[in-house]
């Protein structure tokens, strides 16, 4: 394989990413430092909604309660779809536990699907909840990073969240959605209010014949899709309108489109960091915090495109001999499942571009890997081909990502997140130096440590509690599809997924309700709903409201003079710290089930490993 | 699902569950 093209995807998405992230973080800067003048009309409706400056508590509250306020709207939204307008096709209610974890998905920009847009929601879903949504839930990350930039300048107040709401939404989100809709329109993505249309097979018959001897005709489901997918790659939401998500032609038809969704996924987290140093007035620091992210980001996809691009699908390799493998299988009468590999043994099987299987090859080869990699970095969760199929040990790299959760990260909250690590970084080389441990001039304490602690341990709690829970008994036995570490690897990575706030699947899970009236449910889809929406609730919003209450308290603190002995923090040295600070504190939590899961896997027979 | 039972539940589930992040934020306030 051409090894430029198997690299040039990756480097124009980020080469183009990095251009594009200077001059919008001088213009986010500008818009949250409220030195625009907006248009008159703009002007009213912003003062209409000022209700004055905000304590750090006054912000987080408003969050809280504009959150509220939208999980009741949407769980009454889907609640009355069967009576409310713009559905044509008569889509009944989802099941409740559905209903519940689909609007805190949503609301939380997590957008984990255990449903399928096309097929259970209608257009006034689409565009009044799930659009809505996408907009409002892409902006509260945002505006609790603004809210702590503020505080870390020491300001008495943090701004007005609804205001700052405002701001990201009108200014920032709205002229680039309809620019890249525009885009994406012009490139074949379909923008209409019909729910479906008819289309003849090519041949005719193919799908059976009516009463009357006609043939079927096949309905194709389409919908308000330019409208939805900018957001949904801008505000790093991830929610697909297909349940194929970006795999679908209409959502993603071509090259170029898996190009703009990527850049469009990756341009505000990337852009966030430098808006960090501008506001601050610390470019260099933010330069070395980008530096880092960058790294990983790299590192990330590097691997992705190694372990899934560069080697074959050890499944479909030829193997010499025959051998069948007795695996526990919880589904199967006597609890173990007999497995003949290789299925395809001796078969002259050509890999040479790689891991083939989910891979929608209109976008390039390594587009799957590079796609699923970037995807987890900056938590937007949408997905170009199955991660399930990717092979064991790629699947390490969005896995990594997730558990991380900083590298980019959502819009704001991975920001955030690194600013947790950060703190305790500097903790720690404080303590070994002997030095009161200092950020920006302020002192780190005891109570910052505690906000900073209990903010970074939720996210693996909140992954590796249900993960053992559902691993060992049959509410996550009984949704596998497959037996052994792949299986394990599934329930993790749900876990995973709902705690980064990501959204993207690993697939295989049984967790479908569907519609209320559904006959055949998946057994345990209601355990699966309530688990895993309590599980993103958690992860969402306390790792938000302690590094605001932690940067609320540094706010008050007075600012040490830079001395000789301060410890700098735009320098290599600094970034090699706080790389090693997320290596060793982040990712070394998560090794005991990587071992479990993919690296099992990867070690073990055929075809759970190679 | 008996709609009777299960939707009022999940519903309150959400705002309970929402309500516990309010309690954090005034509990992060006594750290």
């Amino acid at each position: 394989m051409n090894p430029l093209q198997l690299w040039l995807l990756p480097a124009l998405i980020l080469v183009t990413t990095v251009l594009l992230s200077i001059p919008l973080s001088r213009y986010l800067a500008w818009i949250m430092n409220g030195e625009y003048r907006a248009p008159k009309l703009l002007r009213w409706f912003e003062a209409r909604l000022d209700s004055g400056p905000q304590s750090w508590k006054q912000y987080a509250a408003a969050m809280l309660v504009t959150n509220g306020v939208m999980f009741a709207f949407g769980f009454l939204v889907l609640a009355l779809q069967p009576v409310l307008p713009l559905n044509p096709d008569g889509k009944g209610m989802l099941a409740p536990t559905t209903i519940f974890h689909t609007v805190v998905s949503l609301i939380t920009n997590t957008d984990l699907q255990h449903y399928s847009g096309d097929v259970h929601f209608s257009n006034f879903s689409q565009i009044f909840f799930v659009l809505t949504a996408m907009f409002l839930s892409a902006s509260v990350g945002f505006c609790s990073l603004v809210a702590i930039i503020r505080a870390l300048r020491s300001e008495s107040t943090v701004g007005n969240f609804f205001v700052d709401m405002w701001r990201v939404v009108a200014y920032m989100f709205l002229p680039l959605s309809l620019l890249f809709g525009l885009l994406f329109l012009q490139a074949g993505v379909p923008m209409t209010y019909a729910s479906s249309v008819k289309a003849d097979t090519l041949e005719p018959g193919a799908l059976g014949t009516s009463d009357d001897g006609q043939a079927k005709q096949q309905t194709i489901v389409v919908g308000p899709l330019a409208a939805v997918i900018p957001i949904k790659q801008l505000g790093t939401n991830g929610g697909g309108f297909y349940g194929a998500n970006g795999a679908h032609p209409f959502e993603n038809p071509s090259a170029w489109t898996n190009f703009l969704s990527s850049v469009a996924m990756c341009l505000f987290p990337f852009s966030l960091v430098l808006m960090f140093g501008r506001m601050l007035k610390r470019v260099r620091h933010s330069l070395v915090i980008y530096g880092v992210m960058m790294a990983m980001m790299v590192g990330m996809i590097g691997w992705a495109i190694y372990w899934d691009t560069l080697k074959p699908n050890p499944g479909l390799t030829a193997h010499p001999v025959t051998r069948s493998y007795g695996l526990p299988n919880a589904a199967v009468a006597g609890g173990r499942q007999l497995v003949t590999v290789p299925a395809v043994a001796g078969l002259p099987v050509d890999q040479h571009l790689g891991n083939l299987e989910s891979t929608e090859l209109r976008f390039g080869t390594a587009a799957k890997a590079t796609f699923a990699a970037i995807t987890t970095a900056v938590t937007c969760g949408a997905v170009n081909g199955a991660h399930d199929s990717l092979n064991p040990i790629a699947g390490l790299s969005p896995m990594f990502g997730m558990w991380i959760n900083c590298v980019f990260g959502g819009k704001g909250v991975g920001m955030i997140n690194l600013l947790l690590f950060l703190i305790i970084g500097v903790f720690v080389t404080g303590q070994m130096v002997g030095r009161t441990p200092e950020y920006l001039g302020k002192k780190v304490g005891a109570r910052e440590m505690k906000l900073a602690m209990l903010a970074l341990l939720v996210h693996p709690i909140l992954i590796l509690m249900p993960t053992g829970l559902f691993a060992a008994t049959s509410w996550g036995t009984k949704a596998e599809l497959n037996p052994g570490p792949h299986g394990f690897s599934e329930i993790m990575y749900e876990f995973t997924s709902a705690s980064a706030n990501n959204g993207s699947g690993f697939e295989g899970l049984g967790d479908t309700w569907g519609f209320n009236g559904n006959p055949n449910p998946a057994p345990t889809s209601a355990q699966w709903d309530i688990v895993s929406g309590l599980v993103i609730v958690l992860s969402r919003f306390l790792p938000i409201v302690a590094p605001i209450a932690l940067a609320g308290g540094l706010a008050v603190k007075k600012a040490a003079p830079f001395t000789v002995g301060t410890m700098r923090d735009d320098t290599f040295t600094f970034g090699g710290l706080l790389l090693g600070t997320i290596l060793i504190i982040g990712a070394l939590l998560f090794l005991p089930v990587a071992a479990l899961g993919p690296l099992a896997e990867h070690l073990g027979p055929i075809p759970f490993g190679g | 699902m008996d709609l009777v039972v299960w939707l009022p539940a999940l519903f309150g589930l959400g705002i309970v569950s929402l309500g516990a992040m309010y309690a954090f934020l005034l509990a992060c306030e006594r750290v």
